[in-house]
């Protein structure tokens, strides 16, 4: 190299190059982050529009997928909430669950029965069962008289007896003796609930294993003693689960006894195949048959006690298919008639039931009975208070509200099987009945429940009265209230009566005394009035409630249903403007002292403002209640938050952000930007969001005034640039803070803000080494080198704008770049470097051009600054120099020869672009020499030096400016 | 190894005949080898056998005075003459006409305490010395036919247990309160048919602990020396449990037990008696009872 430049910039005629491009351009119809739109609801599609168009920088790193969980349920928060069901199952390490799992197992095997598969809106047995089991459970001891004890237990007391005292000798002799004899009756006392169970459980075993060795008649011993125990009431708060565990037995001696009769008909028939009961018929059953059958009715009708009588003649209820055509109706309703006589109002419910249970398993369509059935339950109330009741209530301490609650699952049973396929006959009817007998709450609930919404709903009136009409006894009127509620909001009551309903129930629960109580009704009717009606009555509402909860900070107790109030209002009322003018929206807000109550409530409301607000606003009102609402959010993040919810919070807040826009009013605008800022520093997305708005705002006033800025704007988009200016450098990411500052510079020099856009350039310039060498996207580590390439060939495009600073050197942030990009650390030399380099040589050329490829309007760039200036030529000329020397350096550096091949030939195709070859004559050799190189060795990639041969042959031949025609021969 | 076995199976498997039908079944004969034999015959036989109580006579003459089985009916069949039976399983047929003697009428089938009338089929097998005879015993059921027995029109009873109504016997100075209405639907029952009717506490001071149902046969034994009349219990069905609602009908239900019941019969020498009572026990241990007599027929 010698002292003075040798290289020449070619001169370069944009528009022939132009016309002699190989590819013909098309026009492009389609923005191709366009598809993404499809992703999404199509109800945000609004803000996620935005979303693309001003940040291009979302779409790295996978930020992508941000914009879709913007699509909320939002059920789904009370989904999860609380299922008693589910919590109690999990709570308790009880025995019964794993009695209530295997059973489940078994019914799975089908070895004790099958549900029989009726409509969907009917809720089997199965599902009941184990709601029960989880749910009355006791402490309690319990007795058991069973004369069918295991093995074990025979064994033990054996022991005992042969250690007892020779006095009492005969009378151990006495005890192994009725030991040996079956059917002698033992009582076991204390026993805790989980022996009570395994006690039962081996019960239902020794039934099992007696029917296999053929002794039925202990069987059948089995099953009267096991439904004897459900005559027993001593441990009642157990008593529904005893029912549960008891019954099944009784399922399998039914079963047993069904499949023994039917095997029989089969074989007496001759039939060897196994016919599945569902085709079986009634002229199959044999003689013998039918006799057995009938043998087991007579034993059974012959059992003195009620209730193990009836029992296990509904047990066996299905083997009437062997004696009559299936004609079960009759003997459905005498059995349910013969519970009458089961004095006990708890026991003679699970009894009814019983049947109910057995009746829609074989005969579903036959309703008949239940009817009659359930007045006579009704007629049973007032037994709850009768001497014998009420003594065995007191000596366990209950009171009548738990008793109550022991009947709820077997009415629901029963009203279930009522409501199952029934018309509206049948509930004016069973209403009738209510309003007959005593008006009972847990009936009434029962009911509520049970049937359609759609006959309550229409019938809310009458139900409002009968509620009223209810005794204080049994469930509290709250619940009633609230079941109410519930059928209301499925099924919507007449237009007529819909004020007047909520007229009558609201008044109703301001009388409930209890907070609890109250807000329980208050959460369902507070869904009803959102649902139905507007802001005043919803603002009445709030203020209704919030003067229950403020006395002695009753909310705090109840954060669950005010928070649930909340989401309500907010699935109901999608207008913000109304929302946020209910005098009683924020204090109800105010209600939420406890931070994470807060902020979940808080979430919801920008959740849902953001899925609903589809139109841009600029309410004072909103904007500050929103801001409020997003910075109680914001400030709940610390360091532990898991980014995921980070993620989704600045995703949502973003979204608020879009939604602002104060039309012409650019200053107001700017001034919400500078809020936000304030109030979301903790969120990198969220101040990324608010620098790309800026700039775009910054954009919008520069077309708002056509290119021509006034004094005025000039200080305007003055401040919009400094706002970019001192956010970017508060945001961690590296790259981010890069292309924001690329960007902002381009909008400040778009603007005019030549100084600032240096400076944001030269900041660029220094933050380029803190680029870390590895880089995460989409989960995979890359390196750096892709990036750093295009960015810096991004940034070198962008230099061609920028008008010099006199006050510094002639390409002052070129050379700081230069000297940053040979610093900094690239993993492959050849590939990351040397592109760097020749696209700087690139921008040289550009520079030397008299007219400039591009530039800024109002602009002066260096085109018109130095005016081709011979002095600007010879540092561009010096420049080139050293960076084509550089190259040289790299490649001559290069081990792998494909490598060094390849560079040599892109470095050569640089300089037939940029370099004036017939005046440079050191680069005219070193372009000879790399030509010779390269066409020696064009066997390592014929097409890529065929290509370049074309292209020198095309320089000869058609261009402008053709090569000297010594060179590359 | 079991040695050879006879045993009788009656074509109708619930054993269970008319009066006038024709008996039907097989003596099945299993043996492993040859068996040798002096005859096999089958004998249907029915008596009534009577016994008087001892309760109303006395122990020395209920001894002695137990009556004489009456024999209703006798048939006798030799299935086979002295011989020889060959290996395995032999079935011989056999019927027999359900008649009754000359000058005896046939009664139904029914087990009692003091009156049992059974219909027996005893196959004999007479075999050499050294072996075991061979018997079976096997009884079959005999009803009237429906056609044959006077159908009695159906009979309602209205009750009513009140302390007016209360047996001299239970009633105590201290009685509580009480008034039971019901309705029997009739007292003129079919044997085939459930007894029915319904019962209804009006009201009670008491606490009631149990309703039952109590099924009493009347057994009347008579002859020259002289007579007995003896109810004991059949069976017991609760109908009640507990203190039941006041003002609710509880359905009164109770299938006859067979065997254990049959048309009500009066002849000369005996006589058989169905009653229901209706025992209501209060607390206390206090018991109201209520007796019915019934007539049973049988269509």
């Amino acid at each position: 190299m010698t002292e003075s430049s040798q290289w020449k910039p070619k001169l370069r005629d944009y528009k022939d190059e132009l016309s002699h491009r190989l590819i013909a351009p098309l026009p492009c119809t389609s923005h191709p982050l366009d598809g993404n739109q499809h992703i999404a609801n199509l109800s945000t599609s609004v803000s996620i529009n935005r979303e693309d168009r001003e940040d291009p920088l979302s779409s790295r790193g996978g930020q992508f997928l941000d914009t879709i969980s913007v699509v909320f349920d939002p059920l789904g928060a009370s989904q999860s909430m609380d299922n008693p069901f589910i919590s109690s199952a999990s709570l308790s390490s009880d025995p019964l669950i794993s009695a209530l799992t295997e059973s489940t197992r078994k019914e799975q095997k089908g070895e004790v029965f099958q549900e029989l598969p009726t409509e969907k809106e009917f809720e089997p047995w199965s599902a009941k069962r184990t709601y029960i089991l989880g749910k009355y459970t006791t402490s309690e001891r319990l007795s058991i008289t069973t004369s069918f004890l295991s093995e074990e237990e025979k064994e033990k007391l054996e022991v005992k007896a042969k250690v007892a005292a020779s006095s009492d000798r005969t009378k151990t002799r006495l005890e192994q003796l009725d030991l040996t004899e079956e059917g002698s009756v033992r009582e076991m006392l204390n026993l805790s609930q989980n022996e009570y169970v395994k006690k039962i459980d081996e019960m239902h075993k020794g039934l099992i294993r007696a029917w296999d060795q053929e002794q039925r008649v202990k069987c059948l011993k089995i099953a009267i003693q096991c439904s004897k125990l459900l005559g027993d009431v001593s441990v009642i708060q157990f008593y529904p689960s005893k029912f549960v565990l008891i019954t099944d037995i009784l399922q399998s001696f039914g079963d047993l006894v069904f499949q023994r009769i039917y095997k029989k008909c089969l074989q007496d028939s001759g039939i060897k195949i196994d016919i599945p009961p569902d085709q079986f018929d009634f002229s199959m059953v044999t003689e013998s048959a039918r006799e057995t059958c009938r043998n087991w009715f007579y034993k059974i009708a012959s059992i003195r006690e009620l209730i193990p009588r009836y029992y296990t003649e509904v047990a066996i209820l299905k083997c009437y298919s062997f004696l009559t055509k299936s004609e079960y109706s009759q003997a459905l309703s005498r059995l349910a008639n013969t519970t009458k006589g089961i004095g006990h109002p708890l026991v003679s419910l699970y009894a009814r039931c019983y049947i109910t249970r057995l009746g829609m398993e074989i005969a579903p369509d036959i309703k008949v009975y239940l009817l009659p059935l359930f007045c006579n339950f009704l007629q049973s109330i007032p037994q709850f208070s009768t001497p014998p009741v009420t003594k065995t209530l007191n000596k366990q301490n209950l009171d009548q509200n738990q008793f109550a609650s022991l009947f709820v699952p077997g009415v629901e049973w029963i009203l279930q099987c009522l409501a199952f396929k029934a018309n509206e006959n049948v509930f004016d009817e069973i209403i009738e009945a209510i309003k007959e007998s005593t008006n009972n709450s847990l009936v009434l609930n029962a009911l509520m429940s049970m049937f359609p919404p759609i006959f309550i709903s229409a019938r809310a009136a009458l139900f409002v009265d009968l509620i009223r009409g209810t005794s204080e006894l049994g469930l509290p009127r709250s619940q009633l209230y609230r079941s109410l509620g519930v059928s209301v909001l499925l099924s919507d009551p007449p237009q007529e009566h819909r004020k007047e309903l909520l007229n009558s129930v609201w008044k109703q629960m301001t009388k409930l005394d209890n907070p609890r109580s109250y807000i329980e009704c208050a959460e369902i009717w507070c869904e009803y009035a959102a649902k139905h009606f507007g802001k005043n009555v919803i603002n009445k509402i709030a203020g209704d409630v919030i003067k229950h909860m403020s006395d002695n900070r009753a909310f705090e107790q109840h954060y669950t249903q005010l928070s649930s109030i909340m989401t309500k209002i907010l699935t109901h009322i999608h207008d913000f403007n109304v929302l946020f003018s209910l005098d009683n929206f924020l204090p109800f807000l105010d209600m939420f002292q406890k931070e994470q109550v807060k902020v979940e409530v808080c979430r919801g409301i920008l959740e849902s403002f953001v899925k609903h607000q589809t139109v841009t606003t600029h309410d004072p009102v909103i904007l500050n209640s929103m801001i409020f609402v997003s910075k109680t959010i914001h400030d709940s993040l610390n360091a532990l938050s898991p980014d995921d919810e980070k993620r989704q919070i600045a995703t949502l807040i973003k979204q608020f952000v879009s939604v602002v826009d104060f039309g012409k009013d650019f200053e107001q605008q700017l001034g919400f930007y500078v809020e936000a800022r304030a109030s979301f520093t903790n969120l990198d997305p969220v101040l990324r969001r608010l620098i790309q708005a800026v700039n775009t705002l910054a954009m919008r006033t520069l077309v708002r005034i056509k290119g021509k800025h006034t004094n005025k704007t000039v200080g305007f988009v003055h401040a919009c640039v400094a706002y970019c200016f001192i956010t970017i450098p508060s945001l961690s990411s590296v790259t981010t803070r890069l292309e924001l500052y690329l960007l902002s510079s381009q909008v400040a020099y778009q603007n005019g803000c030549v100084s600032q856009g240096d400076d944001l350039l030269e900041a660029a310039v220094q933050i380029l080494a803190d680029i870390p060498e590895k880089m995460e996207v989409e989960q995979k580590t890359i390196s750096s080198d892709g990036y750093l390439n295009n960015y810096v060939s991004n940034f070198l495009s962008t230099l061609l704008l920028v008008p010099d600073n006199p006050s510094k050197t002639t390409l002052y942030v070129f050379r700081q770049l230069l000297n940053i990009v040979a610093e900094l650390k690239w993993s492959v030399k050849l590939n990351g470097r040397m592109t760097v380099y020749l696209q700087a040589l690139n921008l040289l050329n550009a520079y030397a051009q008299s007219q400039y490829l591009y530039s800024i309007p109002k602009i002066e760039s260096n085109q018109t600054l130095y005016g081709g200036d011979k002095r600007f030529i010879a540092e561009i000329a010096k420049l080139a120099d050293i960076v084509i020397n550089e190259v040289n350096e790299f490649i001559s550096q290069e081990t792998d020869e494909v490598e060094k091949w390849r560079a040599s030939l892109i470095l050569l195709n640089h300089l037939i672009i940029t370099t004036d070859l017939h005046t440079s004559s050191t680069v005219k050799e070193l372009a000879s020499n790399l030509w010779i190189y390269c066409k020696a060795r064009s066997s390592n990639d014929e097409k890529l030096f065929q290509k370049t041969s074309n292209f020198v042959r095309f320089c000869k031949e058609k261009s402008s400016n053709p090569l000297p025609d010594d060179l590359f021969t | 190894m079991s040695g050879p076995s006879i045993d009788i199976r009656l074509k109708r498997p619930s054993k269970t005949y008319k009066v006038g039908e024709e008996l039907a079944g097989v003596v099945i004969i299993d043996s492993h080898s040859d068996l040798t034999h002096y005859g096999l015959t089958l004998t249907f036989e029915a008596t009534a056998n009577l016994q008087v109580s001892a309760k109303t006579v006395g122990l020395f003459e209920a001894f002695y005075s137990s009556l004489k089985p009456i024999q209703i009916l006798f048939h006798s069949s030799e299935l086979a003459k002295t011989g020889k039976f060959p290996s395995g399983t032999l079935e011989i047929p056999f019927t027999f006409p359900i008649e009754p003697l000359s000058g005896r009428t046939l009664y139904e089938t029914y087990h009692g305490v003091f009156v049992n009338i059974q219909y027996i089929l005893k196959c004999d097998m007479k075999r050499p010395l050294l072996s075991k005879d061979l018997q079976k015993i096997c009884e079959c059921v005999v009803q009237y036919k429906e056609t044959d027995s006077t159908q009695l029109p159906l009979k309602p009873l209205e009750f009513c247990i009140d302390p007016g109504s209360v047996d001299k016997k239970t009633s105590r100075e201290s009685l509580p309160e009480f008034r039971i209405t019901g309705r029997i639907d009739s007292v003129n029952c079919s044997i085939t048919k459930p007894f029915s009717g319904e019962l209804t506490v009006e009201f009670c001071s008491a606490s009631i602990k149990s309703i039952e149902l109590q099924l009493i046969r009347v057994e009347t034994c008579g002859c020259a020396e002289g007579y007995s009349k003896d109810p004991t219990e059949i069976q017991n069905i609760q109908i009640a449990d507990g203190d039941v609602c006041h003002n609710v009908s509880i359905p009164i239900f109770m299938i006859f037990p067979r065997l254990f019941t049959c048309p009500s019969l009066s002849t000369t020498n005996f006589k058989i008696d169905f009653e229901v009572s209706i025992v209501v026990l209060l607390e206390g241990d206090l018991m109201l009872t209520e007796n019915f007599p019934i007539q049973l027929t049988r269509n």
